[in-house]
């Protein structure tokens, strides 16, 4: 350990960063570079605070940052581990743009915002305007809890109620990727890029407590969405809220295969089922 | 008179926070009245056959009947007083009313990776009963309730308050406590960590400056001020919720 301890960078006296965050990145770049192999303990909060000389919480608040970025998983009690493999999340992009090599392309979307959605489709959509991919079709459709109503998820975190407030804000950061998306798709069909282009979005009542992605029919992928509270702005004013957060969420992938009676065709057979169930009874169309 | 520091300043010198309960978390007292209980003590005390001087008879505050069992000499008598409060406080801690802002102050903190401590005259067990019916206690480091019929080692005794830096594991110039009443303020700088001030009364900043709170916040609202400066000086708590989906 106390080896390992020397072979850490120090920290720069000139970098105007805060301490926590230079710590962060000399243990990234020693996760990154495998200094640290997957699964093995950073040294403890004590040994890094005396190796840098700094108090304990300057610590904890680096190895939060890399917790938050998915690097190392903290256990109570026994320390800081790097993350293993095995944890990391489905890449969704791949699978998205190899989606869009096909003729007929469909994007089925159940979920909170839709900003993952937004961030995947941007690669695949340039593609078919810079002519790279040339699609016949393109069918997006999106499915998202309706900010106008009463919701059980997001809410205020005191009361566990709705509240307008924190809906306004859900319904802003929603509207921000579902424009983007329904634009940049219709765009493709008014330019003759696409013939049959259309996105659509379409609301319902029930709380976002998961999402699903399915991919031409044929993959799907599901997360959990875990509520967690955090305080955020609200008509200027810190509001503690419950909200469901999707960043860290494994996903969970699916696809069709041979074998019509396997887990995992039944699992998208299912899922599609699910989806054209709400999109055609409780859900309605998205008119803001 | 002002207070030498802005309330953005201390935090921003500071890590740890310790919370007086009575005030900056919540109103203890705001169903079950505090003058009730105080008269639910006398009745004690009088049970016992001590004789309960002017100034006692006619106080509101529980704490202060606690207080004065201690002169008496007698400490079945304050055992019981003190068990009598304690059922009282457990009964009052259903009828709290959160202070505005003071989920926010203790959220934002914990986003902040600051470790949070409550340090309070009132028994711990109430405190606790309050923080799991308000599902905050996961955000809590320590919880430093009354030492159990020991009325002296309450506020402004710094007994507690070491406690609670000894809790969060932090030099004690890098806590600060936040209080609303002279005695959070007294302790504090006695166990020479910084304060904050909550004024949520008229007529409190004067006495808490004098006392020698660093900074004040002001007004029943005056948590929020706190909330606003732990959600803006870390920046790891900012937009990563913004990526949630």
């Amino acid at each position: 350990m106390t080896s390992e301890l020397e072979n850490l960078a120090g920290l720069d006296p000139d970098d105007p960063r805060p301490p926590s965050q230079q710590i962060a990145n000399v243990l990234r770049a020693a996760i990154r570079t495998r200094k640290f192999e997957p699964g093995e303990r950073l040294p403890s909060q004590n040994d890094l605070a005396e190796r840098y000389n700094v108090a304990r919480e300057t610590v904890k608040t680096a190895l939060r940052i890399l917790r938050d970025e998915r690097l190392i998983v903290t256990r109570q009690g026994s320390g800081a581990f790097v993350r293993a493999q095995t944890e990391r999340p489905v890449g969704l992009r791949p699978h998205v743009e190899a989606a869009f090599e096909r003729a007929h392309v469909t994007i089925e979307f159940a979920g909170f915002s839709g900003e993952t959605l937004h961030g995947v489709l941007t690669e695949p959509l340039d593609k078919i305007r810079a002519g790279l991919l040339t699609p016949e079709s393109v069918a997006v459709r999106i499915l998202l809890p309706d900010t106008r109503e009463p919701m059980a998820l997001p809410c205020l975190a005191e009361t566990q109620a709705d509240d307008p407030g924190v809906r306004d804000r859900a319904e802003r950061i929603t509207r921000r990727h579902t424009d983007a998306i329904v634009e940049a798709v219709r765009e493709l069909g008014d330019l003759g890029l696409v013939k049959d282009a259309v996105a659509e979005v379409r609301v319902h009542r029930g709380a976002p407590l998961f999402k699903l992605y399915i991919l031409n029919g044929e993959e799907a992928f599901f997360g959990f969405y875990p509520v967690v509270e955090h305080t955020v702005m609200i008509k200027g004013q810190p509001t503690a809220i419950y909200d469901p957060m999707g960043k860290d969420a494994i996903l969970f992938h699916r696809a069709v295969s041979d074998d019509e009676a396997s887990d995992a065709s039944q699992y998208v057979d299912q899922a599609r089922t699910w989806f054209d169930s709400m999109w055609s009874t409780i859900a309605h169309n998205y008119t803001p | 008179m002002n207070p030498r520091y802005s309330v953005a300043q201390v935090l921003s010198d500071t890590g740890p926070i310790l919370l007086d309960f009575d005030g900056p978390v919540c109103a203890v007292f705001a169903t079950l009245a505090d003058s009730t209980v105080a008269a639910e003590l006398r009745r004690v005390i009088e049970e016992h056959g001590a004789e309960i001087p002017a100034h006692i008879r006619g106080t509101d505050d529980p704490l202060e009947v606690l207080r004065f069992t201690a002169t008496t000499g007698t400490p079945s008598l304050v055992v019981r007083v003190e068990n009598a409060l304690c059922r009282a406080e457990l009964t009052a801690v259903d009828g709290a009313t959160p202070t505005p802002y003071a989920r926010e102050v203790i959220v934002a903190a914990y986003e902040a990776g600051r470790p949070i401590a409550i340090v309070s005259n009132n028994s711990a067990p109430a405190i606790e009963r309050y923080l799991t019916s308000h599902r905050l206690t996961r955000y809590i480091t320590a919880t430093v309730g009354r030492a159990h019929a020991d009325p002296n080692l309450m506020k402004p005794n710094h007994a507690p308050i070491r406690r609670a830096v000894l809790a969060v594991d932090a030099d004690p110039t890098r806590c600060v406590l936040v209080g609303d009443s002279t005695s959070d303020i007294e302790g504090g700088r006695a166990a020479h960590v910084r304060t904050i001030g909550f004024a949520n009364k008229p007529g409190k900043r004067p006495r808490l400056l004098r006392a020698g709170a660093d900074a004040i916040t002001e007004g029943t609202d005056g948590m929020a001020e706190l909330a606003r400066a732990l959600h803006h000086c870390d920046p790891t708590t900012e937009p990563r919720h913004m990526s949630a989906n």
